[in-house]
């Protein structure tokens, strides 16, 4: 058994230090590299910069706010920092990165998703993945030290985050970051597809957890910055009842239902370019 | 729980401590396995320990009382008991819907609506596999082979062992149950050869398989956007993807038995090196094939009697085997294809042509050799192209479209999708390279090559292991 023992102790020594060389190596090519593959890439990247405003949230923003459009009609300067897959927790994180570069702006808009308010659970897998190679950042560290359950194994075990979210930030992203392959060219995606049931339609909750929007309005409070809540249109709404009334005591411009049309939409929750365009219309007739 | 999980990686260090270091009396190592075992399973869904719990009491107590008899009609109805309860638990849990759906379809092409009832029931991890080993047990005792057990612990323990427990390898009571009986003794060689099996193992499932996965899935699920040469690619990587996912679970299985001081029974022998389709399928699922010929195959006369009889035997087996895989024409269809592979080898008696490893006393095949392998291998992947696809008509349809070649310029999928890409096409190389020249041992860990080997596998592994999917072993479903 000793002899066992022995055998084993070694192998796991070797992995260990081979976990450590992995971990050293990943981190260094995925965050010590200009090579923008990602928006959280672009933020670790740039420092001291000012926009007009800046708009935060999942895939609900990447395609809904097309910030030319906006820089072309207001002669301001906008910034797109949505990301397909976030919960409202990594667009919190998103937004304490931007805090802590120096990018600033005058006016930060949030989309809240109507499903991220009612699940109980703060983490998106895909969401979060972006972040792994950051998570010894200080500001990374703490916020995933709150809100993420797997913050004890993906920091303390070498190399663990790497295989954790493998397919995301695992061998693939590192071949494409090496090859120089720029992922992210224009932050707004435009889509083109038309949603084809027009039947479909996306069916509201009815229990909605508060807490994170509180921390968001205190820290934008305390770093006196000026957020402004809102979230994006839904195709043929359904129960939107007790939403749109957590949306007005929490302060949070509701667009629920300010576009109806069949084809301006990809699926129930996604506008397609012609929808982004006519949302972002609105947002500039009511914030510009 | 997964053998490549996070929480199986807590769980196998605890065990393994306390049952050589805290339970060292055999009866309390045997409770402890049991235990663990149970664990292990719930760990999945808690509720169907009690299936688990029903067959082992049932089988147990027939053992007992088909040794209190010698009278041939009671003990047939004893047999016939454990055949209904056992078969009874498969058909309901595995087989209900598939028959429902079956016969109302046959009743609707008569133009007699039927009200549908299928219903919702949840396949338990695992159920074909222990069902086949109790049963097996009761069988064994009926033929007089095996003396029962009275320790209900053992024969408990040996129903749920649980490196085995949920997709085999396939343990008969005359080679698990004993070892329950004795004191096992820590054997530092069986042990390190164990960690070897599953450290291929996991390189076999999270590199190979997993990697094979992500391709094949949206390739099958998309067939009709490919080209004939990215459907062949598809075909092929699911060929790898099946083979490294269920040998990758086998040699884990029984590499962690072998921790424990229990000795499994060998469940692939490089496959895909056979030379024709009965050395396949000697060398693939050995213990459901050695399970289906010694208790279907002979009982029907085997390989004796008139040809006729023979052909007959050989698409029974095939027909059965195919549908313990699912409840789906597909597999009956894969069973039965082949068996039509199959019966022209047994008809020529060349069915037991190639008993011996390919080129056992050589680096390389011979040309004619190699042409056997490509061939056979060419068929099997043929064969697992009806089992993968959701349903005959699309596994028509697939093959249909691979045989059209459209040009080189339609050869485009490979650098299509960023996520998709490059890495299989020589992992795939790579794993036929150490299988191809560690054939005639367990592992590539062996001989002068063999810590430079270890290093390689744990780096790809790390490097290349697909572990974010967390996607489960297939054989799971079966």
């Amino acid at each position: 058994m000793k002899r066992f023992f022995k055998h084993i102790g070694l192998r796991i020594i070797i992995t260990y230090i081979l976990l450590v060389c992995l971990d050293l190596v990943f981190t260094y090519t995925l965050t010590k590299n200009s090579i923008i593959r990602n928006k959280i890439d672009y933020i670790s990247n740039t420092q001291n910069n000012h926009f007009n405003s800046i708009f935060l949230g999942s895939s609900r923003v990447e395609y809904h706010v097309n910030t030319d459009l906006i820089d072309s009609i207001t002669t301001t300067k906008s910034l797109n920092l949505g990301i397909s897959g976030q919960s409202l927790s990594e667009t919190f994180l998103t937004f304490k990165l931007l805090v802590a570069n120096n990018i600033k702006a005058e006016k930060y808009f949030i989309q809240i998703d109507e499903k991220g308010l009612s699940e109980k659970k703060y983490k998106s897998f895909i969401g979060a993945s972006s972040f792994m190679p950051y998570s010894k950042n200080e500001y990374v560290k703490e916020h995933l030290k709150k809100h993420d359950p797997d913050y004890y194994k993906d920091y303390y075990i070498p190399f663990y985050r790497y295989l954790n979210y493998g397919y995301k930030i695992g061998y693939r992203e590192i071949v494409l970051k090496l090859s120089g392959k720029k992922r992210v060219e224009k932050f707004y995606i435009g889509l083109s597809e038309t949603i084809q049931n027009k039947n479909a339609s996306y069916y509201f909750n009815n229990d909605y957890e508060i807490n994170l929007l509180n921390e968001i309005i205190s820290f934008s409070k305390e770093k006196k910055l000026n957020i402004i809540f809102y979230t994006s249109p839904y195709y043929n709404p359904r129960n939107t009842v007790k939403f749109k009334g957590f949306c007005i005591k929490n302060n949070i411009v509701s667009y629920v239902d300010s576009i109806s049309s069949k084809d301006k939409f990809k699926d129930p929750e996604h506008l397609n370019h012609k929808g982004a365009n006519e949302f972002t219309k609105q947002l500039i007739r009511d914030f510009y | 729980m997964l053998f490549n999980s996070f929480d199986f990686l807590l769980f196998l260090p605890l065990v393994f401590i306390l049952y050589w270091f805290v339970f060292r009396k055999l009866k309390l190592q045997n409770i402890f396995i049991l235990i663990a075992s149970y664990v292990f399973y719930g760990w999945w869904d808690w509720r169907f320990l009690s299936l688990i719990l029903a067959s082992t009491f049932v089988d147990y107590s027939i053992g007992l009382l088909l040794n209190k008899t010698d009278k041939k009609k009671k003990r047939k109805l004893l047999l016939l008991a454990s055949l209904l309860f056992n078969l009874g638990l498969l058909g309901v849990f595995k087989y209900y819907n598939f028959f429902i759906d079956n016969w109302i379809n046959a009743w609707s092409t008569m133009g007699i609506t039927m009200h549908k009832s299928s219903l919702n029931i949840i396949l338990p991890v695992g159920i074909s596999f222990y069902t086949f080993q109790t049963l097996s047990y009761t069988i064994d005792i009926y033929r007089k082979k095996l003396k029962p057990t009275k320790d209900f612990i053992a024969f408990s323990s040996f129903v749920s062992f649980f490196p085995q427990l949920v997709a085999g390898p396939i343990e008969r009571a005359s080679n698990l149950l004993p070892q329950f009986y004795k004191k096992r003794v820590f054997s530092y060689d069986l042990a390190v050869s164990g960690v070897k099996l599953i450290l291929w193992g996991l390189f076999k499932k999270v590199v190979i398989a997993d990697n094979c996965a992500i391709y094949v899935n949206e390739i099958f699920e998309n067939y009709q956007d490919q080209s004939g040469f990215t459907l062949a690619l598809g075909a092929i990587y699911f060929a790898f993807q099946i083979y490294g996912d269920f040998s990758g679970y086998s040699d884990i299985a029984i590499g962690v038995a072998r921790l424990f001081g229990f000795n499994l029974m060998r469940n692939f022998n490089y496959p895909y090196f056979s030379r024709d389709i009965a050395e396949f399928w000697r060398r693939w699922h050995i213990s459901l094939s050695t399970w289906f010929r010694d208790y279907l195959y002979i009982p029907l006369g085997g390989s004796k009697g008139s040809k006729y009889k023979q052909i007959r035997n050989v698409f029974i087996i095939f027909l059965v085997s195919g549908f313990w895989h699912g409840a789906n024409w597909t597999f009956i269809f894969w069973g039965g294809l082949n068996a039509l592979l199959f019966i022209p080898l047994l008809l020529s008696n060349k069915n037991r042509k190639n008993l011996d490893i390919v080129a056992k006393n050589g680096w390389f095949p011979s040309g004619r050799e190699f042409f056997q392998i490509l061939l056979t291998f060419s068929l099997t992947t043929i064969a697992w192209i009806f089992f993968r696809a959701e349903s005959i008509t699309v596994a028509f349809n697939y093959i249909k479209q691979m045989l059209v070649f459209e040009g080189f310029s339609k050869i485009d999928y490979l650098t299509g999708i960023e996520r998709y890409s490059f890495e299989i096409i020589f992992l795939i190389p790579i794993f036929l390279l150490f299988e191809w020249f560690y054939r005639k041992n367990e592992t590539p860990f062996q001989g002068r090559l063999k810590y430079m080997n270890e290093m390689i596998i744990l780096l790809m592994l790390f490097i290349f292991g697909s572990f974010s999917d967390h996607t489960s072993f297939i054989y799971f479903q079966f």
